[in-house]
């Protein structure tokens, strides 16, 4: 009897496991995207010019268009968007872009940029300083602080589990990954350049060749404490004290689903975005 | 057993009560209350005492009121009345989302320190600043609380007016703000969550985010001059309250810790 009752306990909990993993493997799978072999180096300067329609994708789900194309230097990556609060967690929190060239998703090799709006545009998007701090300064002081508000951002950051420490780069390529963002038409464009192999200049790079597969991870949102924690003091505080981990987030809540603003617009939840893909081969052009 | 007895009508009474309930129950505008537990004390008498960083004492002293907001889901009865011109938000939603921020004394200095490290300030500037920020609030006589609203609903939402705001303590006294400091910047924004280019043409629809900024400032004192906080005050309520339907209301709630 006793007997019976275990067995029947463990098939329980086997088919409850079972449909947890279904549910985990099917929410995490990777999505599979083509790269494009281009003859010329792309200018990473956040514009579009470069990036046929063909090498482009667009994940309906988080709204989200990418575009990835290769030479024999480096692979190079296309992020748009157009959720504003995506685009500030970007410019406090950065976005992780993760390169994996097992084609696994594993978070060993991966550069950070923190860039975006600049904070005057950032200010007209609703971020608050919080408190009256900030309103009580003098316009001279006020000034100081928007400069080194400007200068804290944009800036690439090497993050490399067989390091104990985090580099960080200038975002212009000379040490190797090179990282732009630009708002055309109101569209937030953040466009990559990492160089496909190490060599003596630099030693920030894939590790990959064109024709190998490899995964490619985008993250962002979702700040963890240490983030918030630099993030608020290059910000000055304030910012309307979002809860960790946001407020529910998901999809856009009410019957005719308008968005939330207040603390979901100013603490998204954490995305991710896997893709694997074979690097181009200069035939394949 | 036969196909109708008084058992089987008892409880499919019982289960379509317990339906009806599910469905109008939530239908109420009101959002649920967003608790937050701080202290030791309110207003601490020795502010160099904290070794808190400014950012974590402001997300300590900040509740959101309002994030509760219903689904709307069709079949509940409440949204099918308000569509018919409902209160509160459109489909009977709470329409704001609200941050608020309990200004305690070492908040407010730990704050004035932080701008004034992160500035550069000389003794003279820091000086400055500390006076006219206590004397722009008067901190002094009031006990303040920032607001920040949110929604993507009409801007007639953020117009004060329409709301009883006050802050209520464990005994049911009930304190209105003696002045609301206007803070806004005339910031517009809107709320798009996907690429135009990729949408069909009736649905690239962007959503305008309106939003006020406000400081609210308490009395510190009631009329007998009693403090309004005192330590015995186990927790403070501050409410939002649409003027015309009491139901529509948001909550949030600082809890003193002994």
């Amino acid at each position: 009897m006793v007997y019976r009752d275990i067995t029947r306990l463990g098939a329980k909990a086997l088919l409850l496991l079972t449909l947890s993993v279904l549910i985990l493997v099917t929410s995490c799978k990777t999505q599979e995207m083509e790269t494009h072999w281009v003859a010329e180096p792309v200018q990473v300067d956040g514009e579009m010019t470069e990036w046929a329609s063909g090498s482009t994708a667009y994940f309906e789900d988080l709204g989200v268009q990418l575009g990835l194309s290769n030479d024999n230097q480096n692979l190079y990556i296309l992020f748009r968007f157009s959720n504003q609060a995506w685009a500030r967690a970007i410019r406090m929190g950065g976005v992780t872009l993760w390169l994996d060239n097992s084609g696994k998703k594993k978070k060993d090799f991966g550069i950070r940029y923190t860039g975006g709006p600049p904070p005057s545009q950032l200010q007209k998007m609703g971020t608050s300083s919080g408190g009256g701090f900030r309103e009580t300064l003098t316009p001279e002081q006020q000034q100081r602080l928007r400069d080194m508000e400007e200068t804290a951002a944009d800036q690439i950051t090497v993050i490399d589990k067989k390091s104990t420490q985090e580099i960080t780069l200038r975002p212009d390529g000379s040490g190797g990954p090179a990282a732009c963002f630009a708002s055309p038409q109101g569209t937030y464009t953040y466009e990559f350049s990492i160089p496909l192999e190490k060599s003596d200049v630099f030693s920030y790079a894939i590790g990959a060749e064109p024709g190998q597969v490899i995964s490619l991870g985008l993250e962002w949102g979702g700040i963890n404490k240490e983030d918030r924690q630099k993030m608020r003091n290059r910000m000055g505080g304030g910012m309307g004290g979002p809860p960790p981990g946001g407020m529910g987030g998901g999809p856009p809540g009410g019957m005719s689903g308008r968005p939330r603003g207040g603390a979901d617009m100013q603490a998204p939840e954490k995305k991710e975005l896997w893709v694997k893909t074979q690097l181009a081969l200069p035939s394949a052009e | 057993m036969p196909w109708f007895s008084f058992q089987r009508v008892w409880w499919a009474a019982v289960f379509c009560t317990l339906i009806l309930l599910l469905s109008l129950l939530p239908s109420c505008a009101t959002a649920p209350s967003s608790l937050k537990y701080v202290g030791p004390v309110f207003d601490s008498q020795n502010p160099s005492r904290t070794k808190e960083s400014f950012p974590d004492l402001w997300e300590r002293w900040t509740v959101h009121l309002g994030g509760g907001m219903r689904s709307g889901k069709p079949w509940q009865l409440g949204n099918l009345f308000a569509m018919g011109g409902g209160q509160g938000g459109p489909g009977g939603e709470f329409p704001l989302q609200i941050t608020a921020t309990l200004m305690d004394t070492i908040l407010i200095e730990a704050g004035l320190q932080h701008y004034a490290t992160l500035v550069k300030m000389t003794p003279e500037e820091k000086t400055e600043f500390r006076h006219t920020y206590l004397e722009h609030y008067d901190a002094e006589n009031h006990i303040l609380i920032w607001c920040e609203l949110f929604t993507t609903w009409a801007e007639l939402h953020l117009d004060l007016d329409r709301w009883i705001i006050f802050i209520e303590d464990d005994a049911d006294r009930q304190y209105e703000p003696v002045r609301i400091l206007d803070e806004s910047r005339p910031v517009r924004q809107t709320v798009g969550d996907r690429l135009s280019e990729f949408l069909p043409e009736q649905s690239r629809m962007r959503w305008e985010v309106h939003q006020k900024t406000c400081m609210l400032c308490f009395p510190k004192r009631d009329l007998l001059k009693n403090p309004v906080l005192s330590p015995k005050v186990k927790f403070l309520k501050l409410v939002f309250q649409l003027s015309d339907d009491e139901k529509t209301r948001a909550e949030g709630i600082w809890v003193f810790k002994k």
